[in-house]
C-alpha cells in the first residue's frame, strides 16, 4: 500500500516534469473519454433505465398480429378484442387499454388546448405508480356517463396553480363537466412514446352511443374491425412471458374463428415488454454509436500509448539504472501502469465537463430524436463507468509501453554509441500504433460517409409536395357543439375567409396531415372485384378539402380536384394517388372506376366514383416506398379536427395571429395548435438521421484530428531522431526534395497501410453489419465515392500530418555529419 | 602522382561564426591548391579549423570571404540544390564516426548516394560491387553496420565515398575512432587508392598519419602556418 502511495507520488511527479506530454495526452484522454461518457450516458438513459414504474419488466405492450402475404404486422387492437382479451386472459394481472384524444380545456382564462389520454378503468392500478393527490380510476368508472379526469403534475400546475383542493372539483373539457379525481406526480407520463399526456379519462365516453348520428359506440360488438387501441398488460409475478404468449394466440385464434370477418387476419397477439416497445428500434443506432466512439477511444489510447513510447525511449537510462540497481520488472511496470493511471484519471476528470457540454449540446440540437434522452445525465452509473473506462483505458495505453520499457536491451544501448543511427524496433511499433489508429478511423469515416451520403440522399428525395411557405395549424370543434355537417360547414367556411388574407395565396385542410407521423388505414372494396370481407385491401386515406392538392402543389395528373360542390348531397367521389391506380387498375383507366371505403358518417358506405388521379406523396416518411393512398372530400366525410393549410407568400409563420382572428371570430373557445411549417414538419420526419449523421461526424472528425496527430507524433519523432541520419544523407548528396520526400514516403507507407486496413475492415464490417445497413437510405454500405472520399481525405490529412516534420527535415543542416562525435 | 591539373582552388578563404555577440575566426585568408591525384593532410591542434576547411572544400558551408573554384567552377553563390547534385557527384565524404545508417545494410550504404542521382540499379549493382571489392567488403554485403566491427565499418564508409567516382576524397579524422591497428589498415587502404589516382583530402591531427599524405598543410587558429612535402613530413616524425 505504501509503495503503491510512492508509486503514485512519483508518478505524479514525472508527469509534472514532462508538462507538453502531460497536455496533450490528457487533452487527448479527455476527449476520448468525455465523448464516451456522453454517449454512455445517452445509451443509459434510453435503453438501461428500467422504466420508472414498478416492476416494470412485467409490464407488457400488446398488439393483434396479422400475418397478410406472409408479413407478419403488429396493428392497433379494438374495443372488443380488447375486452375479451382482458375477461379471459389468466396470465395477467391486469390488462388496460388507452388512445390519445385532444381536448380543449375551458372555464379559467382562455381556453386551452390539451392533449390526453382515454384509458380503462384499470389503467392506474396496473401501471402501480400512486397519485399524488386523489386516486386512480376504478373499473366502475368505464361505465357510460362516468365523467372523471386525472391531471398530470404539469397541467395541475400550469392550469390550476397546484390547487391542493382540486380533487373533487369539475372542470370543463369539450364543453363537458368532469370531476377530477386524482393528480399525478410529476415525471409521470404514459403513453412513454409520445408528448407527454396532459389528463386522462376513462374510456367511458367510448363506451356511450354518439348522438345525434347513431353511431355505435366504439365499444360495441360492430367496431371489432375498428383497430385504433393500444394496450399495457402487468404478467403476473409467476407467469413467464412464453406462456403469456401462448395464452393470448389461443385466445386470438379462438376470436378469429368465431369472428372470422374481422379477425381472420389477426391470428395472434404480439406481446413485447414496454421498454423493448419504447425503444426498441433505437437500439442498433446507439449500438453503432457506442461502437464509434470506443473506436474514437481507442485511437486517443493509440496515440497516449505512442506517446508513452516516446517518453520511454528517452527513460531507457532511467529504467536500465533501475534494473541495475535491482529493481524487479514487476516493479518497474506496476511503476509505469501507475504513472497510466494517473493519466488515465487526469483524463476522466477532464472529460466530465466534456461530457456535460456535449451531452446539453446534442440534446438542444436533437433532442426530440430520440425517446427518453432528455433524462440523460451523469449519474451514478455513468460516473461508474466513467471510473471503469478510464482504468481500462489506462492498461489498454499503458501496458505495451510498460512492457516495452521494462526489459530494456542493454547491447543496444551499447551499438548506439557507435555512430550507427538509432535502432528502429521502437519506430516499428509505434508505427504499428499508427497503422491501427488510420484503419479505425477510416472505419469510422466511413460510417459516418454513408450515414451522412444517407442523408443527404434521403433529403434531395421529392416529398411529392412542396414544403416550402406552409403554414399547417390544427383546432378541435366539440362534438357537443358541432354536429358532423356543422364541422363540414366550419371548415368550408373559414378556408374561404383566410384565403382572402394578405399573404394566403391558397388554403385547405387534410387529415391526417402528411409528414406529420399519423397515418389513417381503411380498408374498401373495388368495384366489379367484390371479396368477403376479411379480405378487403387496406390502404392509407385522407380526407382533403377543396383547394388541397392546389395548396401542397400535389400534381393533379388526370381529371378534376374537389370543390365545395361534392359535399354530403353530390354524389360521392374520390381521388387516388398513383400508386393506388397502378396498384388496384394495374391495366385499366380508374377513372369513372367505383371504390367503397369502409368509413362513413353514419349509415351505411357508398360507392365513391374516382373523379383524378394525384402524384404520390411521400406522407409516411421520406424513405418510405410509396403507399397507395385515396383521398375523400373532406366535405362528405368528416374524421374529425383538421390541420389547415395555407400556402403564403409572406414568412408562414407571420400570418399565424390573422388566421387565430379568424377563427376565433368563428368560435372564440377554439386554441389553436401544432402551428407548424411543413418545412419544419419535414425536417422533423429526418429528425433521427439527422442525429446519427451529426453525432457520427463528429466522432470521425475526432478521429481524424486523434489520427492525424498521432501520425505526427510518429514522423516528428522518427525525424528528430533521424537528423543525424538525414545530416549524412545531405552530406552524401540528398536534395531537400529528396529528403522531404522520404520523410513523406514513411508517413504515407504508414498511412497507406493503415488505409487498406481500414478498407478491408470497413468492407469486412459493412457485409456483417445488417442492422447498419438498414440505416443507410439509397446508399451502398460499399459505396465508393463515400470510400474515394474518406480515403483523399485521410491522405490529405496525413500529407499535411507529415508535411510539417518533413518540411522540419528538409532544414537540417548537413555540417552535423561532421560534428555527431 | 599529381597530373599538374588543379582541381580545388581556395583563394583568401575566411570563416566566421556569430553566436552570441561572439565572433569566432575559425579560418583567416587560407590559401589552398589541390591538385589531381594529389594526396594532402590537413594537421594542426584542435579547434584550428581543419573541420571548418574541410566542410568548406566539401561544400557543406560556404566562407564568409574569399573565392572557391572546383574544378575550375566558381561554386561561391550556388543554390543548396546545386551544392547537393556536386556534394553526390564530386566529393565522397569519409567521417571519424563512420555515419553508417543503421537501418540499411551494407549494400544499401553503399548504395545510398547512388539512390540519389538517376542511375540505373544495374549500373549501381555494378558500382556497389566493385567499391566493397575494392574495400574488400563484398562478403559482408548483406549484413546491418551494427554487425561489424568499427575498421569494417569504416571500409563499408570508404566503400560508399569510392561508388559515386568522386573527384576527391574528404576525410575528417577517419581513423580517430579506430584502434592503431584498424587505423593502419584504414590508411593503407587510403594510401593504395591514391596509388590508383584517387585525390585525396585527409583531416588529421595525428602527424604519423600524415606521413602517408605527399603534403601536409599545418593549421593554426585559423590560418596556414607551413606546408610539408611527405619527406619533410617523415622527417619531422
Ligand atoms: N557552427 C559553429 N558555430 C560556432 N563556432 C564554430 C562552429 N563550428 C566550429 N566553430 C568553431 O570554429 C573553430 C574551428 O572549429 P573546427 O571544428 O574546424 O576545429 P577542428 O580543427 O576540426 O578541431 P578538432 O580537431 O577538435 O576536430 C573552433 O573554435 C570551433 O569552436
Ligand atoms: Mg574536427
Amino acid at each position: 500500500m505504501l509503495t503503491l502511495l510512492q508509486d503514485f507520488r512519483y508518478g505524479l511527479r514525472m508527469l509534472r516534469k514532462s508538462p507538453a506530454f502531460t497536455a496533450v495526452a490528457l487533452i487527448t484522454l479527455g476527449l476520448g473519454i468525455g465523448a464516451n461518457t456522453a454517449i454512455f450516458s445517452i445509451v443509459n438513459a434510453v435503453l438501461l433505465k428500467p422504466l420508472p414504474f414498478p416492476e416494470p419488466e412485467k409490464l407488457l405492450y400488446m398488439t393483434s398480429a396479422s400475418e397478410r402475404n406472409g408479413v407478419v404486422q403488429n396493428f392497433a387492437s379494438s374495443y372488443p378484442d380488447f375486452l375479451d382479451w382482458r375477461a379471459t386472459a389468466k396470465s395477467f394481472s391486469g390488462m388496460a387499454s388507452y388512445h390519445q384524444d385532444n381536448f380543449t380545456l375551458t372555464g379559467s382564462e382562455q381556453p386551452l388546448h390539451v392533449a390526453g389520454v382515454t384509458v380503462a378503468g384499470n389503467f392506474f392500478s396496473i401501471l402501480g405508480t400512486k397519485p399524488l393527490l386523489g386516486r386512480g380510476f376504478t373499473l366502475e368508472e368505464e361505465k357510460p356517463g362516468a365523467r372523471v379526469v386525472v391531471l398530470s403534475h404539469d397541467l395541475w400546475q400550469s392550469a390550476f396553480h397546484g390547487d391542493r383542493n382540486i380533487v373533487g372539483r369539475s372542470i370543463t373539457l369539450d364543453k363537458q363537466s368532469y370531476t377530477v379525481v386524482g393528480v399525478m406526480p410529476a415525471g409521470f407520463s404514459f403513453p412513454l412514446d409520445a408528448e407527454p399526456p396532459k389528463l386522462w379519462r376513462t374510456l367511458a365516453i367510448d363506451s356511450e352511443t354518439k348522438d345525434p348520428k347513431n353511431q355505435p359506440a366504439a365499444t360495441s360488438p360492430e367496431q371489432r374491425g375498428s383497430h385504433f387501441l393500444q394496450v399495457v398488460g402487468r404478467l403476473k409475478p409467476d407467469v413467464p412471458l412464453d406462456q403469456a404468449r401462448e395464452e393470448m394466440n389461443v385466445i386470438a385464434r379462438g376470436l378469429a374463428a368465431q369472428y372470422p370477418d374481422t379477425n381472420k387476419n389477426f391470428p395472434s397477439v404480439a406481446l413485447m415488454p414496454e421498454l423493448e416497445h419504447l425503444v426498441g428500434k433505437t437500439r442498433p443506432r446507439m449500438i453503432i454509436l457506442l461502437i464509434s466512439v470506443g473506436v474514437v477511444l481507442l485511437i486517443a489510447c493509440l496515440n497516449v500509448a505512442n506517446l508513452l513510447l516516446v517518453r520511454a525511449s528517452k527513460r531507457n537510462r532511467e529504467i536500465a539504472l533501475r534494473a541495475a540497481l535491482g529493481a524487479k520488472r514487476v516493479r518497474v511496470v506496476r511503476q509505469m501502469l501507475t504513472e497510466s493511471v494517473v493519466l488515465a484519471l487526469g483524463g476522466a476528470i477532464i472529460g466530465i465537463p466534456i461530457a456535460m457540454w456535449s451531452l446539453d449540446a446534442f440534446i438542444a440540437l436533437n433532442g426530440q430524436s430520440v425517446r427518453r434522452i432528455q433524462d440523460a445525465g451523469l449519474d451514478g452509473n455513468v460516473l461508474l463507468f466513467t471510473a471503469g473506462l478510464a482504468l481500462l483505458t489506462s492498461v489498454v495505453f499503458g501496458l505495451v509501453p510498460a512492457l516495452r520499457t521494462s526489459s530494456p536491451n542493454l547491447t543496444e544501448f551499447l551499438k548506439e554509441g557507435r555512430g550507427t543511427t538509432a535502432s528502429g524496433s521502437h519506430q516499428r511499433l509505434r508505427g504499428a500504433l499508427v497503422v491501427l489508429e488510420t484503419a479505425g478511423g477510416l472505419v469510422l469515416l466511413v460510417v459516418a460517409g454513408l450515414l451522412l451520403r444517407s442523408f443527404h440522399r434521403l433529403l434531395s428525395v421529392d416529398p411529392g409536395l412542396n414544403p416550402r411557405n406552409v403554414l399547417t395549424l390544427t383546432f378541435d370543434l366539440p362534438e357537443t357543439k358541432y354536429n358532423d355537417q356543422q364541422q363540414m360547414d366550419f371548415y368550408t367556411q373559414l378556408l374561404s375567409r383566410v384565403r382572402t388574407l394578405p399573404g394566403v395565396v391558397s388554403a385547405g385542410a387534410v387529415t391526417p396531415l402528411p409528414l406529420s407521423g399519423n397515418n389513417a388505414m381503411i380498408s374498401f372494396q373495388v368495384e366489379g372485384h367484390p371479396v368477403p370481407k376479411s379480405e378487403e385491401p387496406a390502404t392509407d386515406i385522407e380526407t382533403v378539402s377543396a383547394g388541397f392538392f392546389k395548396t401542397m402543389n400535389i400534381p393533379l395528373l388526370r381529371g378534376r380536384d374537389f370543390t365545395e360542390r361534392d359535399d354530403s348531397k353530390a354524389p360521392g367521389v374520390v381521388i387516388v394517388n398513383e400508386m393506388f391506380a397502378r396498384k388496384y387498375f394495374p391495366n385499366e383507366d380508374p377513372l369513372g372506376k367505383h371504390i367503397t371505403p369502409g368509413a362513413s358518417n353514419g349509415g351505411p358506405s357508398q360507392p365513391r366514383e374516382i373523379i383524378a388521379v394525384v402524384g404520390n406523396v411521400k406522407a409516411r416518411s421520406l424513405d418510405a416506398d410509396d403507399v397507395a393512398t385515396y383521398y375523400i372530400p373532406s366535405t362528405q366525410l368528416n374524421f374529425g379536427s383538421m390541420a389547415v393549410c395555407l400556402r403564403t407568400s409572406v414568412d408562414p409563420h407571420s400570418i399565424t395571429s390573422a388566421v387565430r382572428n379568424v377563427v376565433s371570430s368563428m368560435d372564440s373557445d377554439l386554441p389553436l395548435y401544432d402551428i407548424k411549417t411543413m418545412e419544419e414538419y419535414l425536417s422533423a420526419s429526418v429528425a433521427t438521421q439527422r442525429f446519427n449523421a451529426m453525432l457520427l461526424e463528429a466522432f470521425a472528425g475526432l478521429a481524424l484530428l486523434l489520427t492525424g496527430i498521432g501520425l505526427y507524433g510518429v514522423i516528428a519523432y522518427a525525424v528528430a531522431q533521424r537528423t543525424h541520419e538525414i545530416g549524412v544523407r545531405m552530406t552524401l548528396g540528398a536534395s531537400r526534395s529528396q529528403v522531404i520526400q522520404m520523410v513523406l514516403k514513411s508517413g504515407l507507407q504508414l498511412t497507406g497501410i493503415g488505409v487498406a486496413a481500414g478498407v478491408v475492415l470497413s468492407l469486412i464490417a459493412a457485409r456483417f453489419a445488417t442492422s447498419f445497413s438498414n440505416l443507410l437510405f439509397g446508399v451502398k454500405p460499399t459505396d465508393a465515392v463515400t470510400f474515394a472520399a474518406v480515403i483523399g481525405m485521410v491522405a490529405a490529412v496525413a500529407l499535411l500530418a507529415c508535411y510539417i516534420p518533413a518540411y522540419r527535415a528538409a532544414k537540417v543542416d548537413p555540417m552535423i555529419a561532421l560534428r555527431y562525435e | 602522382m599529381a597530373s599538374g591539373q588543379t582541381l580545388i582552388n581556395l583563394e583568401n578563404v575566411t570563416k566566421i561564426f556569430y553566436t552570441d555577440e561572439v565572433e569566432t575566426h575559425a579560418l583567416s585568408g587560407i590559401h589552398l591548391d589541390i591538385k589531381k591525384g594529389e594526396y594532402v593532410a590537413i594537421a594542426g591542434p584542435s579547434g584550428c579549423g581543419k573541420s571548418t576547411l574541410l566542410s568548406i572544400i566539401g561544400l557543406l558551408d560556404s566562407p564568409t570571404d574569399g573565392s572557391y573554384i572546383l574544378n575550375s567552377r566558381p561554386v561561391q553563390g550556388l543554390d543548396f540544390s546545386d551544392r547537393a547534385r556536386i556534394r553526390n557527384q564530386e566529393i565522397g565524404f569519409i567521417f571519424q564516426s563512420f555515419n553508417l545508417i543503421g537501418d540499411l545494410t551494407v549494400y544499401e550504404n553503399v548504395e545510398l548516394p547512388l539512390t540519389y542521382r538517376s542511375m540505373s540499379s544495374a549500373e549501381r549493382k555494378k558500382r556497389v560491387q566493385e567499391a566493397l571489392e575494392k574495400v574488400g567488403m563484398a562478403h559482408r554485403m548483406r549484413h546491418y553496420p551494427s554487425q561489424l566491427s568499427g575498421g569494417q565499418q569504416q571500409r563499408v564508409a570508404v566503400a560508399r565515398a569510392l561508388g559515386g567516382t568522386p573527384s576527391i576524397l574528404l576525410a575528417d579524422e577517419p581513423t580517430g575512432n579506430l584502434d592503431s591497428r584498424n587505423g593502419e589498415a584504414v590508411m593503407e587502404l587510403l594510401q593504395s587508392l591514391h596509388r590508383e589516382g584517387a585525390t585525396i583530402c585527409m583531416v588529421t591531427h595525428d602527424t604519423r598519419f600524415a606521413k602517408h599524405a605527399e603534403r601536409t598543410i599545418h593549421l593554426f587558429d585559423g590560418k596556414v602556418v607551413e606546408e610539408t612535402e611527405a619527406a619533410q613530413a617523415a622527417e619531422l616524425a
